[in-house]
């Protein structure tokens, strides 16, 4: 046989090619037995800029060291957009395994079918409600579909250095909140005591953070069992009196009635980091933001209000699963490591947030933190009301806000606002319980 | 052979006209008669004629579109004839300044939306200078009054690069030659404008009416920023009543209906216009 110098060379070259071609074969069946070894789980989230992403990661992290092969990926969007988002997967059929949840939002993605029924997860777990209290599951139609992350009660959160440099006390009764807010504002240095959610960019804001609350503290209920409207009554009329003497006294951000219905979260999480206002209403949730903005902040809850009652509004954000998960024992996995002992030390000593944990939140030390004491004593209050599940509720803040703002720029009464509300606020339940129905 | 590449070349604008218009149409139309929560098949048309907030955002999307169209046409044509002057050639700014004037344009319409809800914002830029300047604090997006001009001078900054362009193509494709004529007959700036700029403009001027309105009608992105519909609804569109029932409510049949019923008005309007803009090019 007969070799020229260019055959062998080809000869050569033709045995490197297929020496390549064997390493990326044996290399890509590598990275597909890598691929198919490793689970992602999918965990939409509205915390990347409440918690900041060191905290997101630490939880990430500490599960995945548990569950070696499994990632966890989130999908994130800020609070105001994460709902539209999560709504846009779960039409397009790609629903996270696991999911921050709303109480609000609970009706609107069960009719879509895609929330998992926690029964199935927690009669397999015999020790659950040793560290879970019952009531923070929230029902729907007979079935838990979420459970509470955190709780909230909402309250005035103020800037404690602020008030102290100006000799003030936090205020201890509602009549006592507007006589610091008077004290306090200062239109000149565009200086206010406080910054409220009377925006209809975020109508629930105003809904939970502001009407409910002192509605129940007036002694009046915002709806019956089945979800219709309740409000439009004495306690109701003296709720959004007291509000509308806050805006039109100037005594709330910008110092103007119409000023102040433009204001929304985002800007008084701004306000309220940079000193420009004292106080707010608002939940726990708040200081996460308002301390990375502002790192050296010191916020405190001033003590719980009495009215009619002392008893106040109590909530949360959660966490639900899907029901279409590919991986439904790693998705409750998650949560649980979520509502672990460990996460929620970590998270309560961090941000102050009550977490769903009975034994995080039964540890004395947390009694006398100046955040979670008065937060907890609220929580635990026997004549505090749960938030019950009320169909469309999202849309119906929405209504109750609009008529409500009527009543603030003085187009008409403060009881022909809540009755109109309050037939419309009807309309909308009892169309969504006809619909359920059939 | 020519047969078969006139199909291949075909095939791709059939396949996106397919999936792109004639399903979702005809998906619309079957929510919009047959969906599940409808018992009768005008049902969801019968559910949004009787919404007041219906007909208050069909009111407030026109109303929009009218003021839009307005301001992008007046501030477009004025901004095409600066872009034009040879002034700015006779300094060699003229690919400079296109360029910066086109800049608004880049933002998206949610970037454009926070960009000026933080100028409208009280205690913000624009707040400062007029509590500065006048002593009063205007509430720009909280007043139902003040909220449409903030929102259409923040829909103007962001939109009318792109017209302005248009009209800039238009400008230039009128020879010098006819002005220098008009010039020699003694016409004035003004007339030579009326009579000769604004005459040779119009096919470019319906156009950008055409494709303005409907855009403006159906616009949702950065009044949803800014707004939501707020204060008091006075900001309320028809496209976030559809979203309202799509999205939020999963009404598909509500939704589809207030969208056909959108799009019967919008052809209505538009039938007029083109008969109108036809009828006067043959009375010329």
């Amino acid at each position: 046989m007969h070799y020229t110098l260019s055959s062998l060379q080809n000869k050569n070259k033709g045995g490197a090619q297929m020496k390549y071609v064997a390493i990326f074969v044996v290399l890509c069946g590598l990275l597909v037995l890598g691929w198919a070894e490793e689970i992602t789980l999918v965990w939409a989230e509205w915390w990347d800029s409440e918690w900041g992403l060191d905290t997101i990661e630490y939880l990430i992290k500490s599960f995945e060291a548990k569950y070696p092969g499994v990632h966890v990926r989130t999908v994130f969007a800020p609070w105001d957009q994460y709902r539209d988002k999560l709504l846009g997967l779960a039409h397009a059929g790609q629903v996270p395994d696991v999911m921050g949840m709303e109480v609000t939002w609970v009706t609107t993605f069960d009719r879509l079918g895609v929330l998992a029924d926690w029964n199935t997860f927690i009669q397999n777990e015999p020790d659950f409600y040793n560290w879970y209290n019952p009531s923070w599951l929230v029902y729907w139609e007979g079935r838990p579909l979420m459970g509470y992350l955190y709780l909230i009660a909402y309250h005035v959160l103020y800037n404690v250095d602020l008030l102290a440099s100006k000799g003030l006390e936090p205020p201890t009764s509602w009549e006592d909140y507007y006589t610091l807010l008077k004290q306090l504002a200062n239109p000149r240095e565009m200086f206010f005591g406080a910054a409220l959610s009377f925006s209809m960019k975020e109508p629930d804001h105003f809904g939970y953070y502001l009407f409910w609350p002192k509605l129940i503290q007036a002694g009046g209920s915002l709806v019956d069992a089945h979800g219709y409207a309740m409000f439009n009554d004495d306690a109701g009329v003296r709720t959004l009196q007291y509000y509308k003497k806050l805006l039109d006294e100037g005594l709330v951000f910008p110092g103007t009635v119409e000023g102040a219905l433009a204001v929304g979260e985002k800007e008084f999480n701004e306000l309220l980091a940079n000193g420009r206002v004292a106080t707010t209403i608002t939940g726990p949730f708040t200081i996460g933001p308002v301390s990375l903005r502002n790192p050296d902040i010191k916020l405190a809850f001033a003590p719980p209000f009495a009215d009619v009652t002392d008893g106040t509004l109590v909530t949360g954000s959660g966490l639900a699963i899907s029901s279409k998960t590919a991986y439904p024992e790693l998705a409750w996995a998650f949560v649980k490591h979520l509502l672990s002992y460990e996460v929620a030390r970590y998270m309560i000593s961090r941000f102050s947030m009550p977490w769903a944990n009975k034994l995080a939140l039964e540890d004395p030390e947390l009694q006398n933190d100046p955040v979670l004491g008065p937060m907890a004593a609220m929580i635990a209050n026997p004549r505090s009301v749960s938030e019950p599940v009320v169909p469309s509720m999202d849309i119906l803040w929405g209504v109750l806000l609009e008529h409500c703002q009527r009543y603030f720029l003085g187009e008409v009464s403060a009881q022909e606002a809540l009755n109109a509300a309050a037939v419309e606020w009807n309309r909308i339940v009892g169309e969504a319980l006809q619909e359920r129905s059939r | 052979m020519a047969e078969k590449s006139f199909w291949l070349l075909l095939t791709p604008v059939i396949v996106i006209i397919t999936c792109g218009i004639i399903i979702p149409l005809a998906l619309l139309l079957y929510w919009a008669f047959f969906s599940y929560s409808s018992a009768h098949i005008f049902d969801n048309f019968n559910k949004v004629l009787h919404e007041n907030i219906f007909w208050l955002s069909c009111k407030n999307s026109f109303f929009f579109s009218i003021l839009s169209v307005l301001t992008h046409v007046i501030v477009g044509l004025l901004a095409a004839h600066a872009l034009n002057s040879r002034t700015l050639a006779r300094y060699k700014l003229r690919g400079l300044t296109r360029t910066v004037v086109l800049l608004p344009y880049l933002f998206s319409g949610p970037a454009t939306g926070l960009l000026w809800t933080l100028i409208y914002y009280p205690g913000g830029l624009l707040d400062y200078c007029v509590r500065s300047v006048l002593g009063i604090s205007i509430p720009w997006l909280g007043s139902s009054f003040w909220v449409w001009p903030s929102l259409i001078l923040a829909n103007t900054w962001w939109c009318t690069p792109i017209y302005a362009l248009f009209l800039l193509a238009g400008l230039q494709s009128i020879p010098e030659t006819v002005y220098e004529a008009a010039k020699v007959d003694g016409a004035s700036g003004w007339q030579s404008f009326f009579f000769i700029t604004l005459p040779q403009l119009l096919p470019f001027l319906f156009i950008i009416i055409l494709i303005d309105f409907i855009t403006s009608l159906v616009h949702f992105d950065l009044v949803w920023v800014m707004t939501r519909g707020g204060p008091l609804r006075a900001t309320y569109l028809v496209s976030f009543f559809i979203y309202e029932w799509g999205i939020r409510r999963f009404d598909l049949g509500v939704a589809s209906s207030a969208s056909l019923i959108l799009v019967s008005i919008v052809l209505c309007f538009l039938s007029i216009y083109i008969v109108i803009i036809i009828k006067s090019n043959y009375a010329r």
